[in-house]
């Protein structure tokens, strides 16, 4: 029986009892895997506590940023926190290390789901929205299995666009069940040298590529996040070897779409950083961020977007993740004037 | 509880001296206003497992001495030694801010002390991360008192130090020879090490970099921007040499680059030069998916 020695529940007095929580104390007992009491905690520092709290407020606006364009996207902040380690990540910034935590008021996420419903529909809108904000949507799934409570909460609900986001092959859970045929697990997705320096934890990229195959054949939608791409010598070849193996494997159907983000942070992280080829040139963006100069930029962008069409032709909505409108037009092709523009284009309204 | 007149600074040097995390630094405004006005706020003392202990006022404490005051002593009930630190955290706290030596050498007590604390007191004492800051203690133990007394003016961030330390030892003291050599201010020393931080990263030769340089910060400076920004430096050149093709026209991109909005300023004093910012303007308008940064 596997055992995971180093993550331990926490439960609190506040923890609510209920099918979450009921099940996340089976697949504990499955696995091993110790419950203590938040008192205790401190004892278990070098661990990874998942706490379980009956903290509400599910969703949101991605926080995104207001000088770039951004998506229009929104976010359900199940969990936060991550059991992974890449050394780039932002949460290390902003997110309460000593705890990840799993919000279980499952009752509270249901109302809110139904009003967000109400309220796109009331507008017309057809919104994309999804867990992979401030955790990885699936690594947790073994433990606390989620994704089946939002896919059945999103079934029917053919206007909101449900999206996980993954860095995992953790997809079990969520295998023949019924679902909205728009549903789709995206991958964030980097190189293969990438992935063993510096996304400690994460399921190699291979895998992910054959974990999107296997969803496919259950008749989910997939979707891939180049993001952050990572500047350094022969990063072309690299990327082209991942997009390769993609298109080996993924019918150009099944994608919902492509994203690209180049590398961006706050100041703090850089302190964080081991591997070399992470101080690169940046310039302070208009958020305040590290990012590469423009001209990089732009010239990643192409590039990838010229081996994304080598392989798929141009039937992929590629879209760039919080960037410049003049980038946009150049690599896209397309002027967006607002974010709901970008949304549209992602989900193939125009 | 009393406050009394008749210890000596003699006697308070026989005090036990457990909390003297004190740089050498003394802030020139509390010697001129013991100088002025003598002590204003006392010394507090108390019994801590049968020793008589200095608590709080280790600097005003120093000055008494140097200038020959007697010391004005506010005495307190016998405690344990995590409440005398606890009242000489508070204590500060209250009064000043730490300044990056003693914040090193506080947390280095509080973490090998395994001390508990309330986070509202370690906040406001500013410690940051303490497991952190307490790793600098071997940097700080390393360092000669002109050093400290540098950083402690300067008010180098405990960032700063952190990368500091994780430069190798030789580069580490090359840096603070030569910030302290040109005199640079707060904000110069913090651009300044972040900067030189990414190079050591990035496998740059810091060393040459200095011995280039350490006649002038702008020389430096110089240095260390075309060796971090190559991308941004060329960007600029040819930006500037496409926008110097209009002598009418002043373009200015955003900063960096960043954003779509650029600015035109034009200057005139009759049709004639108005007639000519026109042409210009038309022709900028051909020209402008040809510029450096857009092409």
């Amino acid at each position: 029986m596997e055992r995971k020695s180093n993550i331990k529940i926490v439960l609190d007095d506040s923890t609510t009892a209920n099918s979450l929580t009921e099940a996340i104390l089976k697949n504990a007992q499955k696995l091993n895997i110790e419950i203590i009491k938040k008192s205790d905690s401190v004892k278990y520092n070098n661990n990874q506590l998942l706490l379980l709290s009956n903290q509400k407020g599910f969703i949101r606006a991605c926080p995104c940023s207001r000088n770039y364009r951004c998506c229009n996207y929104f976010t359900i902040d199940t969990i936060e926190g991550c059991i992974f380690d890449c050394e780039y990540c932002i949460l290390k910034t902003f997110i309460d290390p000593a705890f990840i935590l799993i919000k279980t008021d499952i009752d509270s996420l249901r109302d809110e789901i139904s009003s967000f419903y109400q309220k796109i529909s009331d507008k017309n809108l057809t919104i994309r929205i999804g867990t992979g904000e401030l955790s990885d949507s699936l690594a947790l799934e073994d433990i606390a299995p989620y994704a089946p409570i939002l896919i059945e909460e999103f079934r029917g609900k053919n206007n909101l666009i449900l999206e996980f986001k993954t860095k995992s092959d953790k997809i079990d859970t969520i295998l023949n069940l019924p679902h909205n045929p728009l549903t789709t697990v995206s991958f964030s997705i980097t190189t293969d040298y990438l992935q063993k320096l510096i996304e400690k934890g994460t399921s190699p990229i291979e895998k992910r590529i054959e974990t999107a195959k296997t969803l496919v054949k259950n008749n989910y939608r997939v979707g891939f996040h180049f993001d952050p791409i990572i500047f350094y010598n022969g990063y072309e070849k690299d990327y082209e070897k991942t997009i390769c193996s993609i298109a080996k494997n993924i019918s150009v159907d099944a994608i919902s779409w492509i994203s690209f983000g180049t590398l961006r942070f706050g100041k703090i992280l850089i302190d964080r950083f081991e591997s070399p080829f992470l101080f690169s040139e940046y310039i302070n963006d208009m958020e305040g961020k590290y990012r590469y100069p423009i001209s990089i930029r732009k010239h990643i962008y192409q590039t990838l977007k010229n081996i994304v069409d080598s392989y798929f032709g141009n039937n992929i909505r590629v879209y760039l993740c919080m960037e410049l409108d003049s980038l946009n037009k150049s690599i896209i092709g397309r002027k967006f004037n607002t974010d709901l523009e970008v949304n549209n284009y992602i989900v193939g309204i125009n | 509880m009393e406050i009394v007149n008749k210890t000596t600074t003699d006697d308070l040097e026989t005090f036990y001296k457990p909390f003297n995390f004190s740089c050498p630094l003394t802030p020139v405004e509390l010697e001129e206003s013991i100088q002025r006005n003598g002590q204003i706020t006392p010394i507090t003392v108390a019994k801590v497992s049968n020793r008589m202990t200095l608590i709080s006022g280790y600097r005003r404490f120093e000055l008494l001495k140097k200038y020959k005051v007697k010391p004005t002593i506010f005495f307190r009930e016998e405690m344990s030694i995590e409440d005398a630190f606890l009242h000489y955290l508070t204590e500060n706290t209250f009064q000043r801010r730490f300044n990056p030596i003693e914040k090193i050498r506080i947390s280095d007590y509080i973490v090998s002390n395994n001390i508990n604390l309330p986070p509202a007191l370690l906040n406001r004492a500013e410690l940051g991360d303490i497991k952190i800051t307490a790793s600098l203690i071997d940097f700080e133990s390393g360092l000669t008192d002109e050093l400290r007394v540098f950083i402690a003016e300067k008010n180098i961030t405990i960032n700063t130090i952190s990368r500091l330390v994780r430069m190798n030892d030789y580069v580490a003291r090359s840096i603070l020879k030569t910030i302290k050599i040109l005199n640079l201010s707060h904000s110069e020393i913090n651009k300044m090490m972040l900067d030189l931080y990414i190079l050591y990263m990035r496998r740059e030769n810091i060393e040459e970099i200095l011995n280039n340089s350490s006649s002038s910060y702008n020389q430096l400076k110089e240095i260390i921007f075309s060796k971090l920004n190559p991308e941004m430096q060329n960007l600029t050149r040819e930006f500037n040499k496409f926008k110097a093709s209009f002598k009418r026209l002043n373009i200015e991109p955003p900063e960096n680059f960043e954003g779509d909005r650029y600015k035109i300023v034009a200057h005139f004093a009759d049709e004639s030069e108005i007639d000519e910012i026109i042409e210009e303007l038309l022709r900028l308008r051909d020209l402008w998916k040809e510029n450096p940064i857009l092409k």
